[in-house]
């Protein structure tokens, strides 16, 4: 008897643990609605909860102080200009992408945008992991670069991307 | 094409039984000027081809114009014409000027004389071998020949004989080869005026049956199983095919075979045109009606030899994987590299593109500009432009007539100088692709950049913590917008579930914080999962922002793996991922763009109606449980008084929600396709330096999630140990 105790609360500490919940593959015995309306103001005490287990020690991610108002934010923004109004055809274009080993990636742009009188005023979302960029103005007869920026990121601060 | 062994002994040996079973009357009467090898294998997919004025012999895969030489050395010192397979001995026959006598060619490619009585003194250039009686016929037009049989099956002790069927005056037809169908008894040829005639040979008549709108000498011609009757153009290789059961049958652009003055043609017509088991033909992979698959003369590309490609390789199939599902997905191997857009396509204006070929070669293009899903004669955009190995730069100018949206480009590279967008090319390779047309000073952002993803990743136990394996839902996210004029006109939202952690049934949707619904009608909104446009609208309501539903219950869409509790977060359960999805919404008039959302805009996992989620709830708390990235607010349909259960500290005060005592959240995005820890796993040991990040509040170790700092054996994926 004592064993089947021990393994019954085991598997609640496990499945509660895992996200699983009881709920498996089966319906409620009664569905909810489909918005605020009619869903139940407030949890009430279920007529029998099992108790929930005692809370161990937090290790891993529940030992995390985390600074209040933390974002947890994996990107960050990149202002992007470009002046050249003096140097660009009348009609150029603005790529700003990812770079392989060898140059820039054409597959993984970030952005791409006609110029105006070589002119261009944005950003872009960075992700942190990314180092450098390839910024590069395109004129169309003949389809080549007129003007190429590599940008490589500095220590850990961004500042922005110029073209000028 | 099988090659018999070369030791003539070898080949003497393995023929024997066949020869014993298939054709021992035969055998006797063929003068026995040298060993005979054998015959081919049974009824063989690829054709024959024999050209030249002293015999030489190719074999040609018809699908794709694709030959190779089989032998220059026929034993004999001039041409052979009127080659015919036999599909009752598996022999090839033709008729031997050098013997000014039908000849029999062996696996070997040995050509036999064949003593036959009856011999006319002139030579034969069309014939073949009936498919139901044995029979050879030979036609020859002129009042002095005609049409004559050679019953090669003959009555024991009667020599083979040839008979006139009836003379060439009565039977003139202006011919160069003909071909028996696979199961009418008729035989069909095409003058070279383009009169498809159907031929009676018993009764030595034919019937004009229409002009198939292509003219010249038709030196070969073939059937297959299927009864196609295929007609290969001496000046110029093409191969045509004909449906000769159609009422007016035409000749549709077939494949690009070789040229000569001298040819003739043969193939068993009980053979289908392809082996299924040939995977060495590239086909595209865009949708059906631009002519992809082989069954409606798809655009394809032998392999066989090739040195022709795009990007940096390129693989077979044995048929088209139309898109939704293309090659690449069916293999998860990307050989669509050869092509990348520089620019976007705005009406009017040039677009730039890079093509990488393999090797110096012609590229022909088609963009289907006018989204009728066809690529017209004026919708070819490159043609027959000579690309140099390595990167070329090219201008494409979209015209203003094209549509906006959505369309299908077709790019097929080889050393065949002109070619159109469907039928088979014998090298090189052909890259589909989707691309998008806008107005004119359209600039395109994409987040984390196009052809890759971010990731959100849940725990789904909320309010109560969970095991922080953060894999109770994972899902991939891509967001390109368009804007214009500093409004934003169009986006769109590329994802997949990669993982489902959890037993829970839970939904996804993404809401555009301050976006109202009213500004996307249901017709501004396209939604596709695994490629296919759904009916039912995605957009939950029209009032307050606009929230997308991705899917009510991922668990609708995905599967637990065989001997797995979950999907794709244990060891050994490395499906494949089971649902993508695109999103594509159009604004009208358009949005601001400075109080346009940032991406990943708000994306958020809610509790599927009608499922129990755990022990707190004592109904089903449905669509007024969620859970959102840090930051983010729950919508109108959450149930507030859910704040401050179990393990949620969220401070509504200060707007931070989902957030547990120590400020943990219970969902995060990271910018990069993340590798997310094995079940059960805790993201601090899957991510040792995730830690460092958050007490750093992200000073430090902000590139935490790269698979270079995983804990490999900790998180899921082939690569784990």
């Amino acid at each position: 008897m004592f064993k089947q105790i021990t393994s019954a609360v085991f598997l609640a500490v496990l499945m509660t643990a895992c996200g699983g919940g009881g709920g498996g593959d089966n319906a409620g015995t009664t569905a909810g609605s489909n918005g605020a309306s009619s869903s139940p103001p407030v949890a009430t005490p279920p007529p029998a909860p099992p108790p929930p287990p005692a809370p161990p020690a937090p290790v891993g991610a529940a030992a995390i102080e985390v600074p209040d108002g933390f974002d947890f934010a994996s990107s960050t923004t990149l202002p992007i200009t470009v002046s050249l109004s003096d140097v660009a055809p009348a009609k150029a274009y603005l790529t700003v992408c990812r770079n392989t080993p060898t140059g820039a990636d054409y597959d993984r742009c970030l952005l791409r945008t006609p110029l105006s009188g070589g002119r261009y005023e944005g950003e872009v979302q960075l992700p942190n992991h990314v180092d450098s960029l390839t910024a590069s103005v395109w004129s169309f007869a003949p389809a080549s670069v007129v003007q190429s920026v590599e940008w490589q990121r500095s220590g850990e601060h961004l500042d922005a991307l110029y073209i000028r | 094409m099988q090659r018999y062994p070369s030791s003539p002994f070898a080949g003497l040996f393995s023929a024997i039984g066949r020869i014993a079973l298939c054709a021992v009357l035969l055998t006797l009467l063929v003068r026995p000027a040298s060993a005979d090898s054998g015959p081919f294998e049974t009824c063989p997919s690829k054709a024959f081809l024999i050209q030249q004025t002293v015999a030489t012999l190719y074999g040609v895969n018809l699908a794709t114009g694709y030959y190779t030489e089989l032998s220059a050395d026929l034993g004999t010192d001039n041409k052979i014409n009127a080659l015919a397979f036999n599909f009752h001995d598996d022999y090839l026959y033709g008729w031997g000027y050098e013997f000014g006598a039908p000849v029999r060619i062996d696996s070997e490619y040995q050509a036999t004389p064949l003593s036959v009585d009856g011999l006319p003194a002139t030579g034969f250039y069309v014939g073949d071998i009936a498919v139901e009686d044995n029979t050879y016929y030979l036609y020859r037009p002129g009042s002095d020949y005609g049409l004559y049989a050679i019953d090669l099956d003959p009555p024991a002790g009667t020599p083979l004989q040839m008979v006139r069927v009836i003379d060439g005056a009565s039977l003139n037809l202006a011919i160069f080869d003909m071909a028996f169908h696979p199961d009418n008894g008729f035989a069909y040829a095409v003058d070279r005026g383009g009169k498809l005639y159907e031929i009676d040979a018993t009764a030595g008549s034919a019937r004009l049956i229409s002009n198939v709108g292509q003219s010249g000498t038709f030196g070969a011609a073939y059937f297959d199983v299927d009864g196609f009757l295929y007609i290969s153009r001496n000046s110029d290789g093409f191969v045509f095919r004909i449906d000769p059961s159609q009422a007016e049958p035409v000749a549709e652009f077939y494949a690009y075979g070789p040229s000569s003055s001298n040819n003739d043609g043969a193939r068993c017509a009980l053979a289908p045109i392809i082996d299924e088991s040939d995977t060495n033909i590239d086909f595209g992979d865009a949708p059906a009606s631009y002519g992809t698959t082989f069954s409606n003369n798809g655009a394809r590309h032998d392999l066989l030899g090739s040195t022709v490609f795009l990007g940096d390789s390129v693989d077979g199939e044995s048929d088209a994987f139309l898109q939704p599902l293309s090659d690449d997905e069916a293999d998860r191997k990307d050989d669509e590299d050869g092509i990348r857009f520089v620019t976007g396509f705005e009406l009017g204006e040039p677009a730039i593109i890079i093509a990488t070929a393999s090797s110096d070669a012609y590229l022909n293009a088609w963009i289907d500009w006018n989204q009728d899903g066809s690529f017209g004669d004026d919708e070819r955009v490159i043609a027959a432009r000579f690309v140099a190995a390595g990167d070329n730069n090219l201008t494409i100018t979209t015209p203003v007539w094209a549509q906006s949206g959505a369309t299908w480009a077709r790019f097929r590279l080889s050393s065949t100088v002109d070619i159109g967008p469907t039928g088979g090319v014998g090298d090189g390779e052909v890259e589909d692709y989707e691309l998008r047309v806008t107005a004119t000073g359209v600039t395109e952002t994409i987040y984390p950049s196009a052809n890759s993803f971010s990731t959100l990743a849940y725990e789904d136990n909320w309010p109560l913590t969970g095991d922080y394996d953060m894999n109770d839902l994972v899902v991939h996210v891509r967001m390109r917008e368009l804007v214009r004029d500093e409004r934003v006109i169009g986006v769109e939202v590329d994802g997949e579930i990669v993982a489902v952690g959890g037993d829970y049934h839970n939904g996804f949707a993404i809401r555009l914080p301050g976006v109202a619904a009213g500004t996307l009608p249901a017709s501004a909104v396209q939604y596709r999962i695994n490629g296919r446009l759904q009916s039912d609208s995605p957009l939950e309501s029209t009032q307050g922002d606009a929230i997308l539903v991705v899917a009510e219950d991922v668990w609708d869409y995905v599967s637990r793996g065989e001997g797995c509790r979950f999907h794709r977060t244990e060891a050994g359960c490395e499906s494949d991922i089971q649902m993508d999805f695109n999103l594509r919404l159009q604004f009208a008039g358009g949005v601001p763009r400075a109080s346009f959302p940032a991406a990943p805009y708000d994306p958020f996992l809610f509790a599927t109606p009608g499922y129990d989620h755990g022990y707190l709830f004592s109904t089903p708390p449905g669509r007024s449980l969620e859970v959102h990235l840090p930051g983010q607010q729950p919508t109108a349909a959450f149930e507030y008084a859910y704040l401050g259960l179990g393990d949620d500290r969220s401070d509504e005060e200060q707007q931070q929600f989902f957030r547990s005592e120590t400020g943990m959240p219970w969902a995060l995005h990271i910018a990069d396709e993340w590798k997310y820890p094995l079940e059960y796993i805790d993201i601090t040991d899957a991510y040792p330096r995730f830690q460092p990040f958050v007490e750093s509040t992200g000073e430090t170790d902000g590139n935490w999630y790269v698979k270079e700092l995983a804990n490999a054996e900790r998180v899921f994926g082939p690569e784990q140990q």
